[in-house]
């Protein structure tokens, strides 16, 4: 509802979009709403949990109804009727099927792994489920607790600096089942993967062909870490679903859907109150953001209440970073020390492992040729790869400019799991360039949507 | 570099996921995946230049169809390997409750931590274990019950530094003498639950 609401002049907006928007949006706001009650000192309990929600709920639908938005659009299987459609060749029709085969048993199997294996990952019983399991019986975030107990302190190894979402997310399931269940409380994982591959394949379809989206869909889903971060209670995914989202719905603004400025911003918000590196691409999403409304100005002023939502929507990540920072709480792990070198050669050895197509199918290594096989970059692709590449150097910094990243840490492991928030971004970025060098007028099949401001129906 | 050669007709699956790991493919595989791109980017090159389609063009149509070869070469392979975890994982873990699948993913440890869950009736205890994991493992699964450095209940694992005397009932470990330590279970003689007194 919020969704609807907020995106309620975007009349191209699917049910199954809506949908895919809807179940992070919703998690985020969720905890936001869990952690602000908890600082209330307000028991979490099922009930003290759910009424406002119900609450809240209630109050959205009677608002939709009396400005008559209407929360749902027809649901189109285009897909479908792209495999059926005699037009169609038999040999396009049967990758089609192939294709989406290949999607579907994959995202089906993750679900099936969700199911199959209780929490199996050390940081993910230190970092996070340690937490949520003392938050879940304590029903609060331990904050009048003694000092070494504070926020769920001296848990495992738990860092307390570390945003509560995901906890919080595992205590929203256990609040539901009555128990906190080592299987069943990571199950927000997977409907996240969900969640995005759907969106982003609708994206993807409107941006290229159906084809083309499923394959890229395919190949992107068949990226190892991605599986395996999926089944677990781990957080880098739930912030790659939020970066990709909040960088997809900057495109959507980028040709004049003013709509999704408010989306743009509470995504980047989420991503905040998910993991401690959100703000090393959010603040660089903002400032291509800004650079793009000060290039934009005129269209700006006629949308700058639109505009202004996006930054006041950056609030919901406030009540976090106020309490971080009123509690001494600081960025990242508590025992990462931030004694400074210079080690040139750690660039090298980050590149040569993301190039060696080890966890990721080989969209980062396609990225950087189709880059360079369709310079220049558009000026659209320009503004959307700025906060990814900020948001990759800013890692490769922190690699060869660090003592503990650079030597003490388990250096491929973490490589890869930073490189898993960015990889759906490095995905859209992908198919944006391969339409850039399709829609070249010299090359035949050149023919996929041009006109970013009257799209297409809906594509399913 | 031979080996990594001679491997690329083997082709072995790649790791699978650890705790705090991540998922290595062997560099066979990779080269695999360079060559078959290289070779598919000249051949389709080559083939849209002779249908004249101009060398820019070319080399970008090629890139496109390059990009998709090799992204399915990785998912065939990938794949197969996840397929093989899932299968896998079906057998171990198919039909049971939750309780169920984490014993069998933690082992035997597992039966000694559901008699300390009945056993400890304080919100803490003390463990001392051969190794931190095994000791954090504990921690975690006693949830909420607490470790704390006193308390009426004591957990060994096989620690070096704990000496426990049946006769005494006293409980030694660096210097630090617990009397009165009655014992509530023993699991075997390395890893036994004491109730202090």
């Amino acid at each position: 509802m919020l969704v609807s609401i907020l995106i309620h002049k975007e009349t191209n907006v699917g049910l199954l979009e809506r949908f895919c928007l809807s179940y992070p949006l919703g998690m985020g706001v969720l905890t936001v709403q869990m952690f602000l009650l908890a600082l209330m000192r307000v028991p979490l309990t099922l009930w003290s949990v759910a009424v406002p929600i119900l609450a809240e709920i209630s109050g959205l639908y009677l608002w939709t109804r009396k400005r008559k938005i209407p929360l749902t659009r027809k649901i189109s299987f285009d897909l479908f009727g792209e495999i059926l459609s005699p037009d169609n060749h038999w040999m396009k029709r049967s990758v089609l099927v192939i294709l989406a085969t290949l999607v579907v048993v994959k995202l089906g199997s993750i679900f099936a792994e969700t199911y199959l294996r209780p929490i199996f990952a050390w940081d993910s019983f230190a970092n996070w489920s340690a937490g949520a399991k003392a938050f879940y019986y304590s029903h609060g975030l331990l904050l009048d607790a003694a000092p070494e107990d504070f926020f769920g302190k001296g848990l495992l190894n738990r860092n307390a600096n570390y945003p509560p979402h995901n906890p919080l997310m595992q205590v929203w399931i256990s609040l539901w089942l009555g128990q906190f269940d080592e299987v069943l409380v990571k199950f927000w994982s997977p409907v996240y993967l969900l969640c995005m591959s759907v969106y982003l394949y609708l994206f993807m379809a409107r941006e290229t062909s159906r084809l083309i989206s499923l394959g890229v869909l395919a190949l992107f889903l068949s990226s190892p870490l991605l599986s395996v971060h999926s089944i677990e209670a781990y957080s880098d995914m739930p912030l790659s679903v939020y970066m990709l989202l909040a960088l997809i719905m900057f495109v959507h603004v980028m040709r004049g859907r003013n709509g999704f400025w408010p989306l743009m911003g509470l995504y980047s918000a989420e991503a905040l109150f998910t993991k401690d590196e959100a703000p090393f691409f959010v603040l660089p999403l903002l400032a291509s953001a800004s650079v793009f409304i000060w290039q934009n100005r005129e269209r700006a002023i006629a949308s700058k209440k639109e505009i202004l939502t996006l930054f006041m929507c950056l609030v919901v990540a406030a009540p976090w970073f106020i309490f971080k920072f009123s509690h001494g709480l600081g960025f990242g792990a508590d025992y990462v020390t931030r004694e400074l070198t210079f080690r040139p050669e750690m660039i090298w050895k980050v590149v040569s492992l993301l190039f060696s197509s080890q966890n990721f199918n080989v969209f980062i290594m396609f990225l950087p040729l189709l880059i360079v096989a369709g310079w220049p970059p558009s000026k659209e692709f320009l503004f959307l790869l700025i906060p990814v590449a900020c948001y990759a150097m800013f890692f490769v910094l922190v690699y060869s400019l660090t003592v503990f990243f650079s030597g003490r840490l388990m250096f491929n492991t973490a490589i890869f799991r930073n490189t898993l928030t960015y990889y759906p971004c490095i995905c859209l970025l992908t198919v944006m360039q391969m339409k850039h060098i399709m829609q070249d007028p010299l090359l035949p099949g050149g023919h996929v949507n041009e006109d970013h401001h009257t799209l297409p129906k809906t594509p399913g | 570099m031979a080996s990594n050669l001679r491997d690329i007709l083997l082709l072995p699956p790649m790791d699978g996921a650890t705790i705090n790991g991540w998922i290595r493919i062997p560099s066979s595989v990779v080269i695999l995946i360079f060559i078959v791109t290289a070779v598919i980017m000249a051949l389709t090159a080559a083939y849209f230049v002779w249908k004249k389609s101009g060398f820019s063009r070319a080399i970008r149509k090629s890139l496109i169809v390059a990009f998709f070869c090799s992204g399915l070469l990785f998912l065939a392979y990938s794949d197969a390997t996840w397929y093989g975890w899932v299968v896998e994982d079906m057998k171990t873990y198919s039909g049971y409750s939750t309780e169920k699948k984490t014993k069998i993913f933690v082992g035997p440890l597992f039966d000694f931590i559901t008699v300390a869950r009945t056993i400890v009736k304080d919100d803490s205890y003390s463990v001392y274990s051969y190794d931190i994991a095994t000791g954090l493992m504990v921690q975690y699964y006693l949830l909420p019950k607490r470790n704390r450095s006193i308390s009426k209940y004591v957990l060994v694992l096989y620690d070096n530094d704990s000496y426990y005397d049946v006769g005494d009932k006293t409980f030694v470990r660096q210097g630090r003498r617990i009397e009165n330590a009655e014992l509530l279970f023993l699991y075997d003689p390395g890893a036994f639950i004491l109730g202090v007194k």
